[in-house]
């Protein structure tokens, strides 16, 4: 009787949570195409006809990351004679509402 | 400067769905090659004041700003310094200042507003009536402030060179692995326009795109009476920055595709992109639209050209649970029944020492599903998080002053 009283509370738990993620999987779906409205940015496809790889390795060791992108990211350009400028990207993140002073009073005003 | 009516020197505004200037004062419509810009001189650009001057503040934050004079009416207009065409808060005199334009660089092509101020409300209201989710007050929205901006763009061409370092999945025998890859090539990125105002969120204005390009034409101060614009202010070296960054995101998004592997993840990379000389300096048309909702304000986007409407809305709550729960409540009937079952069977499996094959069968069917309501779990995980990602950029205090400073 108390393996059965268990067994069941186990099942609640269990089943319960399977139907709530499933039935909040279902929802949030609708949701995010009902609110949310033009969600997209040009892709590669729009601006670009396709990669020229010129290197390609597979099965490679994760050590070797920094080792690679040092000698294929600054070293090969330089090899082509390309120098590379420092690339640091904009520091852009939202909502960044320093940036703008607050202008409360209106841009517009007459002059005495 | 305003341009004036041959006929009754009223002021011209230009309207998209004539792909005209139209005369307020007595309806006449002309096309936007029919007008002289002759009167320029008019507008005699006065000495920068201060913002600090004027105001008599010394408030650290306010801007400096040019003082220019409404020829339709005389009075004096201060206007941002990246700010080029605004109307005249005495008359509402659509005052197009040229000679910020021409102190500036001046833009060589526009593409003109297609999309009239009443087809962006009407757009928003359509999408806004199929969407089931959006509260009803938000459905039956009056806006605050429906602005026509041209936001400054530079279209480039660029070589993109990148270095990437990848992971991904490989099934081996009953598991998946890890591997790496790496991935060196070039790209030609065409077209790609870059948003010049630092004011406006690269993450909205890009939300924008696509532009037709194909119409684009060359720049003529005609467009932009009737509407607001703004001035590049990146520098060269912003704008080099910006289309790396752009070109790094679209190589990583397709070199994922050459992997021959799941889950694919690009887990560094060193991008360098190359501007070619022949890039071009554009006004791009967009619809802000202002409305407010529980006292928070949303600002609304609408490309100009095509009719794109980009933002997110806060949803019913009320409604979202309750259907939620109901579907839960249903779908809890017949997974606990399952699970019951499930975990008696495997219980007397386990206690009888036998049926071995049918617990360790179970015990694989269970994994299975766990795995799959752990993708579930995930997939509800990013959508609530991209939810409110984008939820935030429509409510941003950022966007909200690019637009508000606008005042008309």
């Amino acid at each position: 009787m108390l393996g059965n009283i268990i067994i069941l509370i186990i099942s609640i738990l269990l089943g319960g949570s399977i139907a709530t993620i499933l039935a909040l999987g279902t929802w949030t779906k609708k949701l995010a195409k009902s609110n949310i409205m033009g969600d997209s940015a040009g892709g590669f496809d729009e601006f670009a006809d396709r990669i020229n790889y010129y290197h390609r390795r597979d099965n490679v060791g994760a050590s070797e990351k920094d080792q690679f992108i040092r000698y294929f990211g600054r070293e090969i350009l330089r090899e082509k004679g390309i120098e590379a400028p420092d690339m640091s990207y904009i520091d852009e993140e939202f909502p960044d509402d320093e940036d703008i002073p607050d202008v409360d009073i209106p841009l517009f005003k007459p002059l005495q | 400067m305003a341009t004036l009516c041959k006929n009754c020197g009223g002021s011209l505004v230009f309207k998209p769905e004539k792909n005209k200037m139209f005369c307020k004062m007595c309806g006449t419509y002309f096309s936007v090659s029919d007008i002289d810009i002759k009167d320029r001189e008019i507008l005699e650009t006065q000495k920068a004041v201060s913002a600090q001057k004027i105001y008599g503040s010394n408030d650290a934050d306010l801007m400096d700003c040019n003082i220019y004079t409404c020829n339709h009416c005389g009075g004096e207009i201060i206007i941002n310094n990246t700010e080029v065409s605004t109307y005249c808060i005495y008359c509402g005199n659509p005052a197009v200042v040229f000679s910020r334009v021409a102190k500036q660089r001046r833009p060589e092509a526009i593409l003109p507003f297609s999309v009239s101020r009443e087809d962006a409300i009407d757009i928003m209201r359509m999408r806004l009536k199929n969407a089931f989710f959006v509260p009803k007050e938000i459905k039956e929205f009056e806006p605050d402030a429906v602005r026509g901006i041209y936001i400054p763009y530079w279209i480039v061409n660029a070589s993109h060179h990148n270095a990437s370092f990848l992971s991904g999945q490989v099934k081996q025998g009953k598991n998946y692995v890890t591997r790496y890859y790496e991935r060196v090539g070039e790209c030609y990125f065409k077209n790609l326009t870059l948003d010049a105002s630092k004011a406006l969120s690269d993450f909205i204005s890009e939300k924008l795109e696509p532009f037709d390009l194909t119409a684009l034409k060359p720049f003529d101060e005609n467009y932009l009476a009737g509407f607001y614009s703004d001035m590049n202010d990146l520098s060269e070296q912003e704008i080099v920055n910006s289309a790396n960054r752009r070109c790094d995101e679209m190589f990583r998004e397709e070199v994922v595709r050459d992997i021959p592997a799941s889950s694919v993840k690009v887990l560094d990379s060193a991008p360098y992109t190359q501007l070619n000389e022949d890039k071009i300096y554009a006004m791009l048309p967009a619809w802000f639209i202002t409305i407010e909702y529980n006292g928070s304000p949303l600002t609304i986007l609408i490309n100009g050209d095509t009719g794109k409407l980009v933002g997110t809305f806060p949803f019913d709550k009320k409604k979202f649970i309750t259907l939620t729960s109901i579907q839960a409540v249903l779908m809890s009937v017949i997974f606990i029944a399952l699970s019951f079952a499930f975990i008696k069977v495997l219980t007397f499996n386990f206690s009888r020492h036998h049926g071995g094959d049918l617990a360790s069968d179970m015990m694989r069917i269970f994994m299975y599903i766990f795995v799959a309501v752990g993708a579930v779990l995930t997939s509800v995980i990013n959508r609530i998080r991209k939810f409110r990602n984008n939820l935030r950029l429509t409510m941003s205090r950022q966007t909200l002053k690019y637009v508000k400073r606008r005042q008309g």
